[in-house]
């Protein structure tokens, strides 16, 4: 039981930090029907820019919270330019193409964004200035720290403010609007290439915030860490259905709690063959199984092609 | 108000419209009658907008709009209200509505016109907290006209406001198109059913293959044997 309710702490966390990355995924292909594969490397690339500036002021005098805020605030500005960019330059020339144009072209950003990382930060494991040290509470017989129930704090908060956002504002409405019929949308009076680049930018800077969740959280950067998150992040987009904003939430938070659970378990089901470290099987076996079974996902609409 | 000259639109390597003169005055209710594929729908997506003509050149209010996009247009009192609908299915029909005067940011007139437009229309009224995809398709073509009025356009281009609609409630459209004419937004009405749009309409003119075969007062229209003959089925 100690496992149990250890490893759904855990997980939440964990989720809740895949459900911030799903976001991006989710939100770009409602809007342009593109498996952004070039996410995961923006959320690194968030990760690693925050690792760097929070190295370079660990040595000034400055307050431990400010450093982390100077390190949010750098990841945010490069993701979203980064986001934005990356839509104008690389996807719009070829809305129009057929799409697997485009989604071979976010595989080629990807790769682009994994070297140049490569190329600025080293190939090597970053791992972050001792800058907090996380105190452990104990609930129920599983332990958790204050920095776990802080990421997932303000994934929470983040996530509500999004769905409030899509739902009430006028933006919010317009991004709607768009993904249902970008040409009445247009006749509507909404210019739907600035609804596409606020998408991106939305998606980027929540993904940047993730990516310094994510260094916090393991103490650590690579430049190839966009992959496998982004890999786990689509799984959870997909698995709540991919399109759906609410979906890639709870798709992310599922996904992390059965990872969790799983590698908790896993040894004693394998009588010790397979350790934790199989974990990563589990993100698959659910993209697997949810495409067989059930490809829209879990809160996804059952529609035809989109026209 | 709106001055067509020599509008050629291609698409697909088919000339669909081949170099059309037409124009709507201040306060005209206008219609363009024709068989499918005559390429009415094409021109009033190149009017709007939607599509970018080979040739020619569109004036509205005396300005060049000729390939100006749709986002742009709305805001300069130009509408239409598509082929089809195209209401947002899976918005409400507030959302709907609140689309619809996206390019305003008069918060009491957006408001005002909302309630107006809902009491012309009080089946939508009572559906206001629904899906969109979920009304029927009379009540989708209420909802697309309401829509397209809430951004208080000065030209209003209908396209087939009557397809596929059961007659009583082609009766009702067009009973609430004439409220609309009657506000003073002009009109140009692109319909297949010739006869309702001539008995609403000042003037008309008849497309065939891409051009303009006829122009003329409806009422004369209306008399033409030709057009009796081609398009009032007598």
């Amino acid at each position: 039981m100690d496992i149990f309710i250890q490893q759904l702490i855990n997980g939440l966390v964990l989720g809740s930090i895949y459900a911030l990355v799903a976001l991006g995924y989710t939100m770009v292909y409602g809007i342009l029907g593109l498996i952004n594969f070039a996410h995961g490397d923006i959320v690194m690339v968030g990760a690693l820019v925050a690792l760097a500036v929070a190295q370079a002021l660990a040595a000034s005098l400055l307050p431990v919270p400010l450093v982390l805020l100077f390190a949010t605030l750098a990841a945010l500005l490069v993701c979203v330019a980064l986001g934005v960019t990356i839509e104008r330059v690389a996807y719009r020339p070829l809305r129009r193409a057929p799409r697997l144009a485009p989604l071979i072209t976010a595989i080629g950003i990807s790769i682009l964004l994994q070297y140049s990382a490569a190329l600025i930060w080293g190939k090597q494991y970053i791992s972050t200035p001792d800058l907090i040290k996380p105190e452990a509470f104990t609930f129920g017989g599983a332990q958790f720290t204050d920095l776990q129930a802080f990421i997932f704090l303000l994934a929470c908060t983040l996530m509500a403010g999004l769905l409030w956002f899509i739902k009430a504002s006028r933006i919010g409405r317009a991004m709607r609007a768009t993904e249902q019929n970008a040409e009445v949308a247009g006749l509507m009076g909404v210019d739907t290439n600035r609804i596409i680049s606020f998408t991106f930018f939305l998606g980027s800077a929540i993904g940047a915030i993730a990516g310094v969740m994510v260094v916090l959280y393991y103490g650590l950067g690579h430049y190839f860490m966009g992959f496998m998150l982004g890999l786990k992040a689509f799984t959870a987009a997909v698995l709540g259905g991919i399109g759906n904003v609410a979906g890639a939430m709870l798709g992310g938070l599922l996904l992390g709690v059965i990872e969790s659970l799983a590698a908790g378990y896993i040894g004693d089901l394998t009588g010790g063959v397979l350790g934790s470290n199989y974990r990563d099987i589990f993100a698959f076996l659910v993209l697997i199984l949810v495409l067989v079974l059930r490809p829209s996902g879990i809160m996804g609409q059952h529609t035809s092609e989109r026209a | 108000m709106l001055e067509v000259r020599g509008l050629k639109v291609s698409y697909g390597g088919i000339n669909a419209v081949k170099g059309i003169d037409l124009d709507v005055q201040d306060g005209e209710l206008v219609t363009l009658i024709g068989c499918n594929g005559a390429g009415k729908t094409t021109t009033l997506k190149a009017l709007s907008g939607l599509i970018k003509p080979s040739a020619g050149q569109v004036r509205y209010n005396g300005k060049d709009i000729t390939a100006q996009p749709s986002h742009r247009l709305v805001r300069q009192g130009l509408a239409l209200v598509p082929e089809g609908r195209g209401v947002f299915g899976r918005l409400t029909v507030d959302e709907n509505l609140a689309m619809g005067a996206y390019s305003r940011r008069d918060r009491a007139g957006i408001a005002a016109d909302r309630e107006r437009i809902l009491g012309w229309f009080p089946r939508l009224a009572e559906r206001r907290a629904q899906l969109a995809g979920t009304l029927s398709g009379g009540e989708q073509q209420m909802l697309a006209i309401g829509r397209a009025l809430m951004s208080r356009p000065a030209l209003l281009l209908l396209d087939e406001p009557s397809m596929g609609l059961a007659p009583l409630m082609v009766h009702k459209i067009f009973e609430a198109i004439r409220a609309v004419a009657a506000e003073g937004v002009t009109l140009l009405l692109v319909e297949q059913n010739a006869k309702l749009a001539l008995e609403i309409c000042h003037r008309g003119y008849v497309m065939e293959s891409g051009v303009i075969a006829l122009a003329d007062s409806a009422r004369a229209l209306l008399t033409n044997p030709q057009v009796r003959q081609a398009y009032l089925g007598e």
